[in-house]
């Protein structure tokens, strides 16, 4: 019994230190990874389920830059810039179109509070109707971070739309 | 005397020829020679004793202004120090720079007893002589030291090594007792800046940490921290000492427009022009946000992003060390006490923000500025009066119309902004606060008439 607790208190302090050090983990070394994942049903591709990449390409200093791939089951890749300054207490997230320098969508998170808005330039027929961007609150994990960011963008704009306009 | 020269024989031509050699030597030669060597000494840095000596190497100058000027700003970003405590630390080192190095140039020009609060500094008429540049590094130091003494770890020797490797370049141009005598004046200097810095109040107003806004129950027009766990900004503020500014009564820059929940009030369509910048928001707009956002922690905060606009001046326009002192002071003292005018009227007309009103009286509930919304009452607007008041004074030192290129977020890879004005930089400034969903742009107008009056107090007591 007494050989249980002590297990069970191993454990659970193992658990609370394994957590601690993903909490710790600087902010711009999660910064310099990869991050996958999976949207469903999304609107991008007609309700089929959108992956994404968010593939690291270099940084310089406080920005790093990425490219954004998106695809879905036989279709052909789509390919957004994307830039993150990263400064103390904020990271800005800065996506551009069609080779233009001018930013289109950004997205502020706060480190401190730990949450993140984005709002973009973006025509009215490239909004989707009842557009919203919603301010995501309590983002710890950076690939909830990026999660929530294309979740904002697939439900609020219609990315082809946005990338088949001359910008 | 034609008649006695044509009588003269050629001994005698000779002699005199040779006469008015000696005479050509001793009235011209001579002082020639002698202005040479003082020339020389003056240059090489050879026996100085004896007499006061002017600024020497002012590029080396210039270049340990940019260096306090910089550090500075980096511990402010890197501490979060808040944007009152900010321009509170750049007006003091400003100030240091220019009044250790003001007796190099006309005493006269010191602003020591024009100043609030009898700031009293012991004066370098001293028979033997000073480096004042040595002068500014040590009186600087102990007022950078003091300014930060709350949010710099007694450890941290960055300050000191500062001024370490200033002094030691300035030992291989002067003779070690000019160097100890100016380290001597430079700290007798930084004491009396210390001693001064300890009576503006600001200590005092660290130990009132209470405050509660006013509740909102039946005033929907008062303010409240806009999210969870935020706490008010400084409310105590207005207690610290102005510099320049006599009557904190003045430039009290009206009300806000009356405050009204009724759709067709001037109210509700100021706070829906926000809704509508929000939804239709531009490329330019965001990189606008973005340049003038200017947060603790991310940046040297508003004063400090107008500080490094100045150390920009400096090259663009060629400035010297002492129109560089003066700006870095001047301009300082003004934002410091912009920041005390407009926090003093925050707290009294305590003006709910955009956020709130939205939410309450336009919807959605949950709408949300795209900047987050900072701590403390909308009316006036921070930014636009420190701008406005920057932009004044630079304009007044400097000149109308002044074009000049803001990179100064270059290293985070935003571009440079040109600028056709000091003011046109400052209205871009304030209107950043719109774009963002933070203040109605009303505020902004009346936060530029504070900020105009503000320069006009400044210049009249300055006299500039």
């Amino acid at each position: 019994m007494k050989m249980k607790s002590v297990l069970l208190l191993a454990i659970i302090v193992m658990f609370i230190a394994l957590e601690q050090s993903v909490a710790q983990t600087p902010f711009d070394q999660r910064l310099i990874k990869d991050y996958l994942g999976t949207i469903p049903h999304s609107n991008m591709f007609n309700g089929k389920d959108m992956k994404y990449q968010l593939a690291h390409k270099r940084y310089d200093g406080k920005m790093y830059y990425y490219n954004l791939i998106l695809s879905s089951n036989g279709s052909k890749d789509v390919i957004i810039p994307l830039l993150v300054r990263n400064l103390l207490n904020s990271a800005y997230f800065e996506f551009t179109f069609n080779n233009q320098p001018k930013i289109v969508l950004m997205g502020i998170y706060s480190k401190t509070r730990k949450w993140l808005r984005i709002k973009g330039n973006v025509s009215e027929k490239c909004k989707i109707k009842g557009e919203e961007w919603a301010r995501i609150d309590g983002l710890e994990d950076y690939s909830e971070l990026v999660l929530s960011i294309l979740k904002e963008m697939d439900a609020n704009v219609d990315i082809s739309c946005i990338i088949s306009e001359k910008h | 005397m034609s008649h006695d020269s044509v009588s003269l024989g050629f001994n005698q031509r000779v002699k005199m020829n040779k006469l008015q050699s000696k005479v050509f030597i001793s009235v011209l030669l001579i002082p020639v020679t002698v202005f040479v060597v003082a020339l020389f000494l003056v240059q090489c840095g050879g026996n100085e004793s004896g007499k006061e000596i002017k600024i020497k190497n002012e590029e080396a100058g210039l270049v340990y202004v940019e260096q306090w000027m910089k550090l500075t700003r980096e511990y402010i970003t890197s501490e979060f120090i808040s944007p009152p405590e900010a321009s509170r630390i750049f007006a003091y080192t400003g100030l240091a720079i220019y009044e250790s190095i003001i007796p190099a140039y006309d005493q006269n020009q010191s602003y020591a007893s024009i100043l609030n609060g009898q700031l009293s500094l012991p004066s370098s008429s001293d028979a033997l002589g000073y480096d004042f540049i040595t002068v500014m590094s040590e009186c600087v130091y102990l007022v950078t030291e003091e300014a930060l003494k709350r949010h710099v770890s007694t450890y941290d020797v960055s300050i000191k090594e500062l001024r370490d490797q200033q002094i030691a370049q300035r030992r291989l141009l002067f003779e070690k007792v000019i160097i100890e005598k100016s380290i001597e004046h430079g700290q007798a200097m930084g004491n009396a800046f210390v001693k001064w810095m300890r009576t503006d109040g600001y200590d005092t107003t660290r130990a009132n940490v209470l405050y509660q806004p006013p509740s909102r129950i039946n005033n929907p027009a008062g303010w409240e921290p806009t999210d969870f766990g935020q706490v008010p900004m400084e409310p105590f503020w207005k207690e610290l000492r102005p510099f320049v500014i006599e009557d904190k009564e003045l430039c009290n820059s009206g009300k806000p427009i009356e405050f009204s929940t009724d759709s067709s009030s001037a109210f509700y369509k100021a706070a829906y022009e926000l809704v509508e910048y929000d939804k239709n928001i531009t490329s330019e707009q965001m990189e606008i946000i973005l340049f003038w956002a200017d947060c603790p922690g991310d940046t040297p905060t508003p004063a400090g992003h107008w500080n490094a606009i100045m150390g920009q001046l400096v090259s663009q326009k060629n400035l010297s060390l002492i129109i560089t002192a003066r700006i870095y002071a001047v301009v300082g003292m003004g934002i410091s006490d912009a920041f005390i005018l407009c926090w003093k009227k925050k707290y009294e007309i305590n003006l709910v923000r955009p956020k709130t009103y939205i939410q309450d009286f336009i919807g959605p509930d949950d709408w949300e500025p795209f900047v987050e919304t900072p701590p403390f009452p909308e009316f006036t607007a921070g930014h636009a009066v420190i701008s406005g008041t920057a932009a004044g004074l630079l304009t007044t030192l400097i000149g109308d119309s002044v074009g000049f290129t803001d990179g100064f977020h270059n290293s985070i890879g935003l571009m440079s902004r040109e600028f056709d004005s000091f003011y046109e930089a400052a209205s871009e400034a304030g209107m950043s606060r719109v774009y963002g969903g933070i203040h109605y742009r009303f505020t902004i107008e009346k936060s530029k008439s504070q900020a105009k009056c503000i320069v006009e107090q400044v210049v009249k007591k300055l006299e500039l």
